[in-house]
């Protein structure tokens, strides 16, 4: 996971502009002065006075808001994409005595979002610590860069805005966009496990404690319960009973991230993202669930269970690169190994293509194209999602 | 989420101060009150939810109203047109109190309340006013602090987004603590930086002359109706209104002792001698004037010379009115003023008046005998009786002078005359009397001015109708018929505008009179053998007595004062004084230079001594031994409080029960669960003791008796000492001081 960054200010680049009502303020201010100069009424050249101190208390003011004022983004383990995500923003005002108020913060430069994450601090009292939340859309999924931010502030009287840029580098994960998966496609996979003439996979397997499956003599370590005291007795040697555990059925993920043009970079973004989703439902099922992808080497992930499991198959498909190099072809003979094992495999692609050909004689594979109309209906995204923009670089 | 509640009062605040300050400067009661009506009436629909904002077309038809009602009285009245500006700003203000919509509405009725308070500061300079406008200012200041965080808040709110539910309380509830405390700090900082720039500016700004920079631009006025005019004439007949606005202060010295006359003091501004029937105005025969170019600073004789026995009575001056003229009492003789001017004298009336238009405040110092002027005989032969355009007025008085029981046989002198006779002034004391006590003071003209409409023929002259018909009038009528008397009767009589204070108008905490317009006033003057006499034919004008004391009389004097005060020291702060205090400024710095070298040489030549040494030695010797026994002290006091300190760790740990493990651990985990120690100390006073069988975090759990709050402090406490001395934690100094908090608590809670 990414780790927080240091707050590190290095030579921040300030900028000072004076306001519509500034310059309104100013006119005013002159305006005054004038009156005074030529009518002599010492009230009027009291209260030019008066005004022209609020100018100096302005610019003193505005310096003194953003001064020791530490600002500290606490980005969470990760973000989806097309999900509003809401980042807290930890302001520390340092100094002893006087307080920060009115301060803006906006990210800069960062293009993971759909809008640049903005927050506004009311107060935050001396030697005092507030956090403001801020809400950003995600557009991109993988390790997104966040560099910079702005702190602004146009406080006393709005006449002078003063902004201040802090570099504050940090990375943000961004799982791809989580649709609603149809239940057939669960079925689906599911049912290609059973079609297999020799299908171990359902088998129940030892090492559990489902149903009695035999005997065995008893070793330490074993759990003491299920010694078979009878057997046992009648042969003079302690032995235990050996029971099964069924094996949930297992999901092989083939994601086929091959494009060569724009429009195929969409298509590989849904595949992805149907993956993820698929990946998702599926261990919520309680079914175990593998990936193996193309990452500039070939990435296989076994298929397991539990919600470390998941957060590490949507890691890895996140951070799936552009593939130029190696076909869906490429992807199936290098998942050979896999494809004799217990495991249902489901390719993802972004084209629907013909596989008999590359298959292991026997073995029946889910295919789930992005461009097929069927899958667009299985598999349901938010309507902020854009893949388009996710294709983007 | 982000409701700054405070916003709305200060604005309701700032909108009161605003129609108060103008209120106070243009004295309109009954406008504050309609004002602060309307207010309450909207803070209570407001507050009951029944507000509703005006529809546009209403809000429209209500300031063209106000427009128009402004703009009546701009071209109808002879108020000061500002004062309509002002009321019409106040109407508006109104409006906008039922048309809030949105933040630019709230930012709008700022700005017009500004604009209303610059209004009211060009029109007035009193005290009461700038009491007002300092509280107002300040007001404003927080106000629009408020103003921009609400503004910014609701901006953040709307671009900004973020659905509340999906975040905790106590995040949004973190930015508002301290919020208080912290506009507090901030309101205090922009008062005082702003205070600082704006007396800088105020006493090192570069002043000049009025409409030095964009010319006289100030919209004419209508004169006020009491009140000094340099134009002395009855065309404008009407009802016209006491003024009781301060123009000035005379304060009066005698022999260098402030003196208090205890009668009425006339202060004479101009003379006139001639009456011209048409237009009905008076005049002055041309004279030749002296001119006189005054130094500032210096003492100059006027006109006078013999003054040996003589007390001369020393008046300071400080008038707020507009014009040359110069005010002084009766005989001048030394002029002074505290810049340079150009002052020009009439030998034949004493009249002073300076050349150049004067700042607002206009400061002098005038000498004077009081004694009537005694023109030269030269200047006596030759001054005949005032002639008036028309004659047959001269002697359409004269027979009603002759005819009316006023003066007997007195009157019926030969005309024209030569020099004054010594019944002249018996003359003029019987037509002073006749007139005092046959005739009223009234300030309606109206019934003259019916009377006189018809034209300015001999018979329908103010004057006539003022003897013959009305019989009642203002000074000016009554100072005119005696002046125009006195004429027709061969005598030399002149009318004599300027102001009249008497003993009632004195300020006995500032030791000065105080000069109201309502003070202008008109009387006579009759060339005798004596000299110029002094004659008042008003009635009902008696000297008014000073009053007796009493504690409202003492703070209306008090609060004078501090007007009088203010009136001097910052409403007449111009070029000169500003000249004057950088002068005094620089000054003092000079010598406080001086005085520092002096003794920095002083001291440089005693260090050369030897007595110098001889002490110094001594001293050093002293100073050397009692630093030492305080050293030795302080060590001694060092060793024996670390010796305690750690016999003080070590009981604790004893008590805690680390008196096993390794030293510097025990030193450190004792510092450390102080609190511990506290609180089984504590228990232990109220007889609760851990049982040798249970561990803390048991004994703690078994504390069911104790108060629920005390019971679960008690229980985290405990935790928080397992954490330290079995988890190694390290508990900082700040957690520290909430651990000993918690113990204080309860300790409170246990107490019975």
């Amino acid at each position: 996971m990414p780790a927080p960054g240091p707050n590190i200010r290095r030579r921040p680049a300030r900028k000072l502009e004076i306001t519509f009502g500034g310059w309104v303020y100013l006119g005013m201010t002159l305006f005054m002065g004038l009156a005074a100069v030529n009518v002599q009424v010492s009230l009027l050249f009291g209260t030019f006075g008066l005004m022209v101190g609020v100018v100096v208390v302005s610019f003193m003011l505005s310096r003194l808001v953003l001064r020791r004022l530490k600002v500290q983004r606490l980005l969470p383990s990760n973000a989806v994409v097309g999900r509003p995500l809401t980042i807290p923003y930890e302001f520390t005002n340092h100094k002893r005595f006087w307080p920060s108020l009115s301060v803006s913060v906006r990210e800069v430069g960062s293009r993971a979002f759909a809008r640049q994450p903005a927050a506004y601090l009311l107060h935050a009292a001396p030697r005092t610590t507030a956090t403001v939340p801020a809400q950003a859309m995600p557009l991109q999924r993988g390790l997104q860069p966040l560099d910079a931010l702005d702190l602004q502030s146009s406080f006393p009287f709005g006449f002078l805005r003063r902004r201040v840029r802090v570099r504050h580098p940090q990375s943000l994960l961004v799982w791809p966009a989580l649709a609603r998966v149809h239940p057939r496609i669960i079925q689906q996979c599911l049912a290609a496990e059973h079609t297999a003439a020799a299908n171990p996979s359902v088998q129940p397997r030892i090492g559990g404690s489902d149903e009695f499956y035999g005997v065995k003599e008893f070793r330490v370590g074993d759990n003491p319960r299920f010694l078979n005291w009878r057997r046992s007795a009648r042969t003079g040697v302690l032995v235990a009973n050996e029971m099964t555990q069924v094996a949930p059925p297992r999901l092989m993920l083939l994601v086929d991230t091959y494009a060569t043009d724009a429009a195929s970079l969409e298509l590989v973004e849904r595949a992805v993202a149907m993956a993820a989703s698929l990946a998702t439902t599926a261990l919520e099922r309680g079914l175990g669930v593998g990936l193996h992808a193309w990452a500039d080497s070939w990435v296989t992930v076994s298929p397991s269970r539990g919600k470390r499991h998941q957060r590490d198959l949507l890691s890895h498909l996140a951070c799936l690169p552009r593939n130029q190099q190696q076909d869906v072809m490429a992807l199936l003979a290098s998942g050979g190994p896999w494809m004799r094992q217990q495991v249902t495999p489901v390719l993802l692609s972004p084209h629907a293509l013909p596989l008999e050909a590359g298959m292991p004689a026997g073995r029946r594979c889910v295919v789930l194209a992005a461009d097929a109309p069927a899958s667009r209906q299985s598999f349901v995204f938010d309507p902020e999602v854009d893949f388009a923009a996710c294709a983007a670089t | 989420m982000y409701d700054l509640r405070q916003f709305r009062p200060m604005l309701y605040l700032v909108l009161i101060l605003g129609i108060s300050g103008f209120a106070v400067s243009a004295s309109t009661p009954g406008l504050w009150l309609m004002a602060m009506l309307v207010i309450a009436g909207n803070a209570l629909l407001l507050r009951s939810g029944r507000w509703v904002v005006l529809p546009g077309f209403a809000t429209g038809a209500i300031t063209v109203g106000a427009l128009l009602y402004a703009g009546y009285g701009f071209f109808s009245s002879l108020e000061p047109p500002l004062m309509f500006i002002g009321e019409f700003l106040v109407y508006l203000q109104l409006v906008k109190l039922f048309e809030q919509r949105a933040n630019r509405d709230a930012a709008q009725i700022l700005v017009l309340s500004l604009l209303l308070m610059v209004a009211a500061a060009i029109n007035t300079t009193s005290l009461a006013f700038a009491v007002v406008l300092v509280l107002y200012l300040f007001t404003a200041l927080y106000c629009c602090l408020l103003f921009h965080l609400k503004v910014e808040a609701d901006r953040a709110q709307s671009q900004f987004p973020v659905p509340a539910p999906g975040i905790p309380l106590s995040t949004l509830r973190q930015d508002r603590r301290f919020l208080s405390r912290s506009m507090r700090r901030l309101t205090a900082l922009v008062a005082v930086v702003s205070l600082a720039v704006a007396a800088v500016v105020f006493l090192f700004f570069p002043r000049g002359r009025p409409g030095a920079a964009l010319g006289q631009l100030q919209l004419p006025y209508g004169p006020t109706m009491t009140g000094f005019s340099e134009r002395m004439d009855y065309q404008h007949l009407d009802r016209i209104r006491q003024d009781p606005r301060v123009v000035g202060h005379v304060t009066l010295w005698r022999d260098l002792r402030p003196w208090r006359s205890g009668q009425s003091l006339y202060l004479r501004g101009a003379t006139y001698d001639v009456y011209g029937v048409e237009p009905r105005l008076w005049s002055r025969r041309p004279q030749a004037m002296e001119s006189r170019e005054i130094t500032a600073g210096v003492r100059q004789l006027l006109v006078r010379s013999g003054l040996a026995g003589q007390h001369l009575i020393h008046q300071k001056i400080s008038l707020n009115i507009a014009g040359g003229t110069v005010f002084a009492l009766p005989g001048p003789v030394f002029f002074q003023a505290p810049r340079d001017l150009s002052l020009r004298i009439n030998p034949s009336d004493e009249t002073l008046r300076i050349a150049e238009q004067h700042q607002p405040v206009l400061e002098y110092e005038v000498w004077s005998t009081l004694a009537p002027q005694r023109p030269p005989a030269a200047l006596a032969a030759s001054t005949s009786s005032g002639s008036t355009s028309d004659p047959d007025l001269l002697s359409e008085v004269r027979l009603f002078t002759r005819q009316a029981p006023i003066v007997g046989p007195l009157g019926m002198r030969r005309v024209p005359e030569g020099s004054p006779r010594e019944e002249d002034a018996q003359v003029a004391k019987a037509i002073e009397t006749y007139l005092r006590r046959n005739y009223g003071y009234t300030l309606d003209l109206s019934g003259l001015h019916q009377a006189t409409a018809g034209g300015a023929s001999a018979g329908r002259d103010p004057l006539l109708v003022f003897l013959r018909e009305t019989r009642q009038g203002q000074c000016g009528l009554f100072a005119g018929a005696m002046t125009v008397m006195c004429q027709s009767l061969g005598l030399q009589a002149r009318l004599v505008v300027g102001y009249r204070c008497d003993d009632a108008d004195y300020n006995p905490i500032g030791g000065y009179y105080v000069v109201r317009h309502s003070h202008a006033h008109a009387w006579v003057e009759v060339l005798t053998p004596a000299g110029w006499l002094t004659y008042d034919p008003t009635s009902d004008q008696d000297a008014r007595p000073g009053q007796a004391g009493g504690w409202w009389r003492t703070v209306r004097n008090l609060l004078d004062f501090f007007e009088y005060k203010w009136a001097e020291n910052v409403v007449a702060f111009d070029r000169q004084a500003q000249d004057d205090l950088i002068g005094a400024v620089d000054r003092s710095l000079a010598l406080s230079a001086l005085r520092a070298e002096q003794s920095v040489q002083s001291w440089r030549r005693w260090f050369n001594t030897a007595e110098f040494w001889k002490l110094a030695y001594q001293v050093m010797g002293n100073v050397l031994g009692i630093l030492i026994g305080l050293l030795f002290l302080l060590l001694v006091g060092l060793v024996v409080g670390y010796i305690a300190w750690r016999w003080r760790l070590w009981r604790r740990a004893r008590r805690i029960g680390l008196d096993t493990l390794p030293s510097q651990q025990r030193l450190a985990l004792s510092r450390q669960l102080a609190f511990y120690d506290q609180l089984t100390q504590l228990l232990e006073r109220h007889r609760l003791r851990r049982p040798r069988h249970l561990t803390a975090l048991e004994f703690a759990r078994a504390l069911c008796a104790l108060p629920v709050q005390s019971y679960h402090d008690v229980r985290r406490l405990t935790r928080i000492m397992y954490r330290v001395r079995f988890g190694g934690a390290v508990v900082p100094p700040a957690r520290q001081h909430r651990l000993h908090a918690a113990v204080a608590r309860v300790a409170t809670a246990l107490q019975p």
